[in-house]
């Protein structure tokens, strides 16, 4: 799929954030090619979200490189931010505009033509399902609704990587399905997918790469079929970090009362 | 109940004490308040301490007790509404909680006794009491009196801080409060005309004491002055009325409370969103980044629950005291200078501009990954601060020039007016990003938003006074030594305002080009 494209669409070059004595992600090494699906995979705390952010220009990392489409993300952010688009995870909008202001707002900041912004953001409300939403506060949204009008600020500016940090948490179906046919149209078109998340059967179904992350480290990836060898991506993914026992003995007085 | 209240309330303290010792600023932070705070007691706190002193020496203290007492209580009252502080016991966050509001409300009001607001309220009826001639033979009643003062003043405090947090999130409801928040801010112009003789003639005031004793907040000053004077009937009737009004206030508070556990509105505006006037002008803002980051800013004013109220409140009555006060003195020089007081409306930007970064906490991402200049940002704040602004300075401008028929000195007052505010933004600029706090959202606490710690206040009231002291500076040589310094004094200060606008622009606009994920790091925390 992405042989005779020129260069890789992410390189990370010896990733590392420490938070005081504490290190969160530990000299990570991967390139991604352009026009993969990838999906990044961890326990909670594993350092997905702290290497996203270092990929998105939101956290200065302690030592390495990041370069999206060959420019490093640290030494010229502003070229950079134009090839990625990012949907962070626990980051706030600004929720007190409307759906259609806070995507106006988010392309006129990125220097975008307003007409040119309101035509792409009418046609994002709509694939999203969001047309009847476009006048209403954000904070108003419903969760799903809220990640769908992000991911939607995301794109809306025709990027070449789209960094997502777990698109699909507490979303219903039928959001997810939207979502992912925007993702799928988006890689169709020779764009690159980065997404983390902890829903294994999603990343099995659409992403074409695995990458693991645990500690702070890169646990293994490649292909989905070369991660999972066979078995459920799930199980591959347990054996990969280890298992833990399932002890609920204490609990007894669970349901007691 | 209230054990758990107090035990939760030391340990969150205990929290951000170890939250201040991890701070690798906490060196800067304690520089900055103790030259902030030392510079304020300096300056005034001998003279406020003096005249509160004497009050209870006067002939007849009655009317002063009162004006103090009603002044204080409005000063609880008004202030949650400009500057609240964060809360970090918000009623919402109990809402699971099997028990009644009237407990809840116990166990809240006595955390009280770790706030510095009501050590320093009750230290002012400490020294009003002890002013008296006699204080020792009437302690019981003097201290009693004190006492419902303070408490007066909590209940006060809360059921408007409170309120106002339940009216901002109820839709329609905030439209009342708006109003009432502009009825709150008549109080001190009202105030100003009725107690103008008395500036002139101390004797004046005395007429007024009949009028006060009618306003419940004056109550508790009436009783303590009664109590001074040895009057123990007129004492106790004034004391009960004051605590009839709050027990109301309790009552009220318990109400407000109630209604607050179950209020779950997030918005405050209608639902198309375009109801609001600055969505309309907002359309004819430049179509870039900073016209977009300028009907942002104007945007969230206006919708952001309490940010609004807060504005009317810093812009009406903090800046038009000040504006007033550097009327008269700019009047006390060479005649017909009085309207060069217009400078101290650049004061208003330090209320409605405090923080303002850091206010949009982590959603300040959407600028961090967008393709484009930090400094395009500034330029936008900058340029929806001077559309509240400006409307402002022409407003104060032309009623001084008509009260003081100062026309021929409007266009010089005018320069000065601009440059003063250039030299504000210049300074609030640098302050808001080296100090910028994260606050939490409104749409996750109670405690609103543009609502920082009064330290936070002060050190930015500081920076202001430092940025416009120039432009300050050359409106009083012609106020002084004559109208001819204006062909030197005018263009100084457009050119130091100029100036300095331009530096901090360069300077943080640079800064935050590399240092923006920093910043962000920095508030996204809260």
């Amino acid at each position: 799929m992405t042989s005779g494209m020129p260069g890789p669409a992410v390189v990370l070059d010896g990733l590392t954030k420490r938070f005081g004595d504490h290190t969160a992600v530990d000299g990570i090494n991967i390139t991604l090619p352009r026009g993969a699906f990838v999906g990044v995979v961890g326990r909670n705390g594993a350092g997905k979200t702290t290497t996203m952010k270092m990929c998105t220009a939101l956290l200065p990392p302690t030592a390495g490189r990041v370069s999206v489409m060959g420019i490093d993300v640290w030494e010229n952010p502003v070229a950079a931010k134009e090839q990625f688009g990012v949907l962070p995870e626990t980051m706030a909008l600004f929720d007190r505009l409307t759906g259609a202001e806070m995507l106006l707002y988010n392309g006129l900041i990125r220097g975008m033509d307003r007409s040119l912004v309101v035509e792409r953001s009418r046609q994002l409300l709509h694939v999203l399902g969001l047309d009847d939403a476009a006048s209403r506060l954000v904070v108003d949204y419903s969760h799903g609704m809220t990640k769908k009008v992000a991911l939607a600020a995301a794109l809306l500016h025709g990027p070449q990587v789209l960094f997502l940090d777990e698109p699909f948490e507490a979303i219903d179906p039928v959001s997810t399905r939207s979502i992912e046919a925007v993702l799928h149209r988006h890689v169709k078109d020779g764009g690159t997918v980065v997404f983390s998340s902890h829903v294994l059967d999603v990343v099995e179904r659409l992403c074409d790469r695995v990458v693991v992350i645990d500690l702070g480290q890169i646990k293994t990836s490649g292909t989905v079929d070369e991660v999972r060898s066979g078995a459920r991506l799930e199980d591959a993914f347990l054996a990969l970090i280890g298992e833990q026992a399932q002890d609920t003995e204490g609990l007894s007085w669970l349901g007691s009362s | 109940m209230v054990g758990i209240f107090l035990r939760l309330k030391f340990q969150l303290l205990k929290n951000r004490l170890a939250a201040l010792r991890r701070d690798p600023k906490r060196g800067q932070s304690a520089v900055v308040a103790v030259l902030v705070l030392g510079y304020f007691v300096y300056r005034y706190g001998g003279a406020v301490y003096d005249s509160v002193s004497l009050s209870g020496a006067l002939p007849d203290p009655g009317p002063i007790f009162a004006q103090l007492s009603f002044s204080i209580v409005f000063l609880w009252i008004v202030l949650p509404l400009a500057y609240g502080g964060g809360r970090d016991l918000d009623v919402r966050k109990f809402q699971l909680l099997p028990v009644r509001p009237i407990v809840l409300a116990v166990g809240l009001a006595s955390t009280f006794i770790f706030s510095p607001g009501v050590w320093l309220t009750a230290a002012v009826a400490a020294v009003l009491a002890a002013g008296f001639p006699d204080a020792a033979g009437n302690l019981p009643l003097l201290a009693l009196s004190g006492l419902v003062l303070v408490l007066m003043c909590v209940i006060a405090g809360q059921v408007v801080s409170t309120g106002a947090d339940l009216l901002g999130r109820q839709r329609h409801a905030r439209d009342l409060m708006v109003l009432l928040t502009f009825l709150l801010t008549a109080v001190p112009v009202v105030m100003f005309f009725l107690l103008r003789s008395q500036y002139a003639d101390p004797t004046g005031g005395a007429g007024l004491a009949a009028f006060f004793a009618w306003v419940p907040p004056a109550w508790p000053g009436v009783a303590m002055a009664a109590a001074g004077q040895g009057q123990a009937g007129t004492a106790l009737a004034a004391l009960g009325g004051s605590l009839f009004v709050i027990g109301l206030g309790v009552w009220l508070w318990t109400a407000i409370i109630s209604r607050a556990m179950l209020a779950q509105d997030s918005s405050t505006i209608r639902a198309s969103g375009t109801g609001d006037p600055f969505a309309r002008f907002a359309r004819w803002l430049p179509g870039n980044r900073r016209g977009a980051v300028a009907a942002l800013e104007l945007r969230l004013l206006w919708r952001e629950p309490a940010r609004l109220p807060g504005v009317i409140i810093s812009t009406v009555v903090f800046g038009g005291v000040f504006t007033i006060i550097a009327a008269a003195l700019f009047d006390l020089g060479t005649a017909g200078m009085a309207v060069f007081g217009v400078c101290a409306v650049s004061f208003i930007a330090v209320g409605h501009r405090l923080n303002e970064i850091g206010i949009h906490s982590s959603a300040l991402w959407m600028n961090v990954v967008a393709r484009g200049r930090a400094s395009n940002d500034l330029i936008g704040r900058d340029l929806a601060s001077a559309l509240i602004d400006v409307p402002v300075l022409l407003i104060a401008l032309a009623a001084i020039a008509i009260d003081r028929g100062e026309w021929s000195y409007v266009l010089p007052a005018l320069c000065f007016g601009a440059a003063s505010l250039a030299a504000a933004y210049a300074g609030l600029r640098v302050f808001n990003i080296k100090m910028a706090r994260g606050e939490p959202r409104s749409k996750d606490t109670a405690a609103g938003q543009n609502k920082p710690s009064p330290l936070l206040n002060l050190t930015a009231m500081a920076v202001w006074i430092l940025a416009v002291a120039p432009v300050f500076a050359a409106a009083a040589l012609p106020a002084t030594l004559g109208a001819g310094w204006l062909f030197l004094a005018v263009p100084a200060a457009v050119l130091y305002a100029g100036g300095i606008w331009y530096a901090s622009l360069r300077w943080m606009g640079q800064w935050l080009d590399q240092h923006q994920a920093d910043l962000l790091v920095r508030i996204e925390s809260a």
